[in-house]
């Protein structure tokens, strides 16, 4: 699409501005766009593929931007669209090693029947947390156990808790209600937990007889 | 964690774990809801426990796993940027 072209769609930007405005608003988020590629595709090339087919994407679709303060969120809605449409069958998130099988997937959000489903050992963990438990985990240990989360919570939590955005933000891009926002982010935390508990039990960074002790 | 009421305005552990972490992101909306979640944190050992950690970990996320664009990944969106 021309310049001109977008820019007449524009609903408030000056004709002039509405380029450099949009490569600016992306170059902002650049850091942040290739983040989330790379969470979801698992890959170097293809998130970089995928960045670039999204701003590409988002350039052609400016007219239809309706206001300019949810630029990021609605930016970061056409990567998760052109991710799920075009590159979701190929990602190479890795979702085979040992502590993603003891993710379990059933529908029940609750914390409370999650958390009666689980082992003496993760529980007592659970409910007596060490600070020092997280100063052991390596950064790889903590993205492994991300991408080991379900779909759903899997990038709630990195539009969240890594890249920032709010509860209101991220339910815009994935186009669910804010509510499904807050039940995923509590099932996907303690699942997340759960990850984690199991990745430092195998690295020795909690042992069974330590949790039992406590 | 115990699951009694330690007060009358104490929602308990259950309650609060489950609004917990929408308290931590500060997206609980009513004023009151979080206050109660804040009330049964304070009061209680565990579930402050558990918050504490929940605070490490958002902040071991936001600090040591944002990704950054690869110099290759720039050079092709000044490219692109240009072109339009």
């Amino acid at each position: 699409m021309s310049q001109t072209k977008a820019a007449r769609h524009h609903p408030t930007t000056p004709q002039d501005d509405i380029k450099p405005w949009f490569g600016r608003k992306v170059q902002e988020n650049l850091d942040a766009l290739y983040g989330v590629a790379l969470r979801l595709t698992g890959n170097h090339s293809d998130a970089e593929d995928l960045v670039a087919d999204s701003v590409s994407k988002a350039w052609k679709a400016i007219g239809k931007l309706q206001d300019q303060g949810r630029f990021r969120p609605w930016l970061f809605r056409i990567l998760h669209n052109h991710f799920i449409s075009d590159y979701r069958k190929r990602s190479t998130r890795p979702v085979e090693s040992s502590y993603c099988e003891l993710l379990e997937t059933d529908t029940d959000d609750s914390v409370s029947s999650y958390l009666m489903n689980q082992s003496e050992d993760f529980l007592r963990w659970w409910a007596t947390p060490e600070q020092e438990f997280f100063n052991g985990l390596l950064r790889d240990q903590i993205m492994n156990a991300i991408d080991c989360l379900p779909d759903s919570f899997h990038i709630t939590v990195i539009l969240i808790n890594v890249e920032g955005f709010s509860y209101d933000e991220a339910a815009e891009i994935l186009g669910v209600p804010g509510g499904t926002i807050r039940s995923r982010m509590k099932r996907g935390r303690t699942l997340l937990q759960k990850a984690l508990w199991t990745q430092a039990r195998e690295a020795g960074i909690v042992s069974a007889e330590t949790t039992k002790e406590k | 964690m115990t699951t009694d009421k330690h007060h009358h305005n104490d929602i308990g552990c259950l309650e609060a774990m489950e609004w917990l972490y929408a308290w931590l992101d500060g997206e609980i909306g009513e004023e009151t809801a979080a206050e109660q979640v804040q009330y049964h944190v304070n009061h209680c050992k565990s579930c402050f426990s558990r918050a504490e950690m929940e605070k490490a970990l958002n902040e071991r996320l936001r600090g040591t796993t944002r990704e950054y664009a690869t110099e290759k990944l720039k050079k092709r969106m000044k490219k692109l940027i240009d072109s339009l």
